[in-house]
């Protein structure tokens, strides 16, 4: 019998679900019929998914690197979160990858997207009490199309400070997702740096239980030319006395796109909720797009919650008063936009981590300026 | 020191403010330019320092015999034309102390000369804010954000302080600023003043030159200067008004 060679990146994707039962064949069967995301998706619609990976095929996978050797590994029974990207990544993978570090305070995390399509997917479970930083860092070659699914579960008590760096490559398509369960007194504390990438995809859905858990989700993004970055976040408040603060800044130039979705959904047993979400976003061009959904849902009627959007240009007379004081042009741009965006990473703890993030940043900013 | 001549300018490309201004300050000379609102004073202030969409359409910028009309802004700041700017600018997320380094040591590097290390760098800064009733906590601050009207005109002398220009143009350094307010900021302007400096002082009322004695004060109406006098002719304008000056233009 001759093996027919898959043609697209749907055909790749689903190759691996033949004759699966379940949870996965049930979404295999979806995905069959409805294909990759496009535009006509309302959740979809700045990013078109199936555009974006036309011309990426082949089998590809992705080299996934720890610090530590995980706990353990899992066939996972049932999706634990119901939304694409996630079902997409953690559907592909037969077993999942478990990390529940108690004797250490950093865990590094590396994912290398190789040519041809990949998934892959990990749990990070911060356990009761125990305080936690994980880095990391999403690179690839070109014409990779990878779906990662990274899920954390933060016990009471517990702090997880989670620190993600995408640099995608050119011609590479990454939809990154994460399923996330804070439980009472947990904090989960996010900040996001995305930038590169033909289109990049992070998605958040986040379940606070309330009960005093704290979240608090920053992300910059940065695209330049060709690239596409999407932050895209629902946060479910199920509880009363939840708390969760939101920044999200992106600077779009040369003719990139940026896409910011955030949406707080707080259910009637949600009183006393505090939850405020932000983005700004600066087009330093003409060429260049961003694109804002912030979106409140609310059903309890004691709460305090606020969204705001603004996007804006690089402030011209800030420009002329820096290059007053002797600032060349370029290097008064790059300070601008620069400082714009750290407001974003104000929450990472790591000073070296920081550092690093910031000479990647102002690297990545030598093609703006 | 600084020569205009015959000087036109318009906003935007189109709107024509500055209609043929001659206007000279030898070094070491302050000289105040008053004037009612609308007569160009702080398109003046642009147009000198190179603003974007404040151009030059005719006559001259002579600096020390050249012509900076064509220079970019930041090549002006590095020849030591300094602007004290009447609404000085935020700038989130950048340190105060931060900002002031990079300029200090960009002009430098534009002059050829060595850039200034750190603790030199905090050396010269502290003696210059203490004068200024400037704390260290202040200069960690972002610039300007957050700061009252009063310290952002204080910030704005330290900074020509730190960077010890050769020319300042203060645009209505006065506004917002209460009497002890005032009073130290002139007395920060008055310790920039030297035989090497010159300086013009652009203001709507008597009061800070009360502080600062000018040697020369002009009048401006209609985008020219319309009168010059001693500094008898500023208080001639505090109980007399413009309208004469407004009615010969």
């Amino acid at each position: 019998m001759a093996v027919i060679e898959p043609t697209n990146a749907l055909e790749q994707v689903l190759l691996p679900f033949k004759g699966a039962t379940g949870w996965r064949g049930d979404f295999a069967a979806r995905l069959k019929k409805v294909g990759l995301p496009t535009r006509r998706d309302e959740d979809w619609k700045w990013s078109d998914v199936e555009r974006a990976t036309k011309g990426i095929t082949g089998a590809g996978k992705v080299q996934f690197r720890s610090s530590v050797n995980p706990e353990w590994t899992e066939v996972r029974r049932a999706a634990d979160q119901d939304f694409f990207a996630n079902l997409l990544a953690f559907a592909g993978v037969m077993n999942v990858t478990y990390f529940e570090p108690r004797n250490l305070t950093v865990l590094d995390l590396d994912f290398r997207a190789l040519k041809g399509v990949s998934q892959a997917a990990a749990t990070i479970v911060g356990a009761p009490g125990m305080s936690v930083r994980v880095h990391e860092h999403y690179s690839s070659e070109v014409q990779a199309f990878s779906a990662i699914g990274v899920d954390y579960v933060v016990w009471p008590g517990a702090h997880v400070e989670r620190v993600i760096l995408i640099d995608e490559a050119p011609e590479s398509v990454l939809l990154l997702s994460s399923g996330v369960t804070v439980h009472e007194t947990g904090e989960f504390v996010q900040t996001v740096i995305s930038q590169g990438g033909k289109l990049v995809r992070h998605e958040t859905q986040l379940h606070s239980a309330g009960g005093g858990a704290k979240v608090t989700l920053n992300a910059a993004y940065l695209v330049g030319k060709g690239a596409h970055a999407d932050l895209t976040t629902r946060v479910n408040m199920h509880g009363p006395d939840g708390e969760l603060s939101q920044l999200t800044k992106g600077i779009a130039y040369g003719g990139g796109h940026g896409v910011f979705q955030g949406k707080i959904h707080v259910k009637r047993e949600a009183q006393k909720t505090d939850a405020r979400m932000t983005h700004k976003g600066m087009i330093i061009d003409e060429k260049s797009e961003i694109d804002a959904k912030p979106e409140l849902e609310i059903y309890a009627d004691d709460v305090e919650c606020a969204h705001g959007n603004a996007i804006g240009t690089l402030d011209e007379m800030a420009l002329f008063y820096m290059q007053q004081r002797g600032l060349p042009e370029s290097e008064a741009r790059r300070l601008l936009v620069e400082s714009f965006l750290d407001e974003a990473l104000a929450e990472i703890t790591h000073e070296q981590t920081a550092a690093t993030i910031r000479g990647l940043v102002a690297k990545r900013l030598k093609d703006l300026v | 020191m600084l020569e205009i001549k015959n000087l036109h300018a318009s906003v935007g490309g189109d709107k024509p403010i500055l209609k043929g201004l001659d206007l000279s300050v030898p070094k070491g000379e302050a000289h105040a330019i008053m004037g009612p609102n609308g007569s160009g004073k702080s398109t003046l202030s642009y147009v000198l320092t190179g603003r974007d969409g404040y151009e030059a359409t005719d006559g001259s910028i002579l600096y020390d015999g050249e012509n900076i009309a064509d220079l970019a802004p930041e090549e002006r700041a590095a020849k030591g034309l300094f602007l004290s700017f009447q609404y000085p600018v935020e700038i989130p997320g950048v340190p105060t102390l931060t900002f002031m380094k990079e300029a200090l040591n960009a002009q430098r590097r534009a002059r050829g000369e060595d850039e200034m290390s750190a603790p030199d760098f905090m050396k010269h800064v502290r003696e210059k804010a203490k004068l200024l009733n400037i704390s260290g906590d202040m200069l960690k601050r972002p610039v300007n954000v957050g700061f009252s009207g009063g310290e952002k005109k204080r910030l704005e002398i330290l900074q020509a302080a730190v960077l010890e220009p050769r020319f300042l143009i203060l645009d209505e350094t006065d506004s917002g600023l209460d009497i002890d307010a005032l009073k130290v900021v002139s007395d920060g302007v008055n310790a920039l003043r030297s035989p090497e400096r010159g300086m013009l002082v652009i203001t709507h009322y008597q009061r800070l030159l009360d502080h600062i004695s000018p040697d020369v004060v002009h009048v401006m109406s209609d985008g020219k200067i319309v009168a010059s006098g001693g500094p008898e002719l500023a208080k001639e304008l505090e109980a007399e008004g413009y309208d004469k000056y407004v009615r010969a233009a």
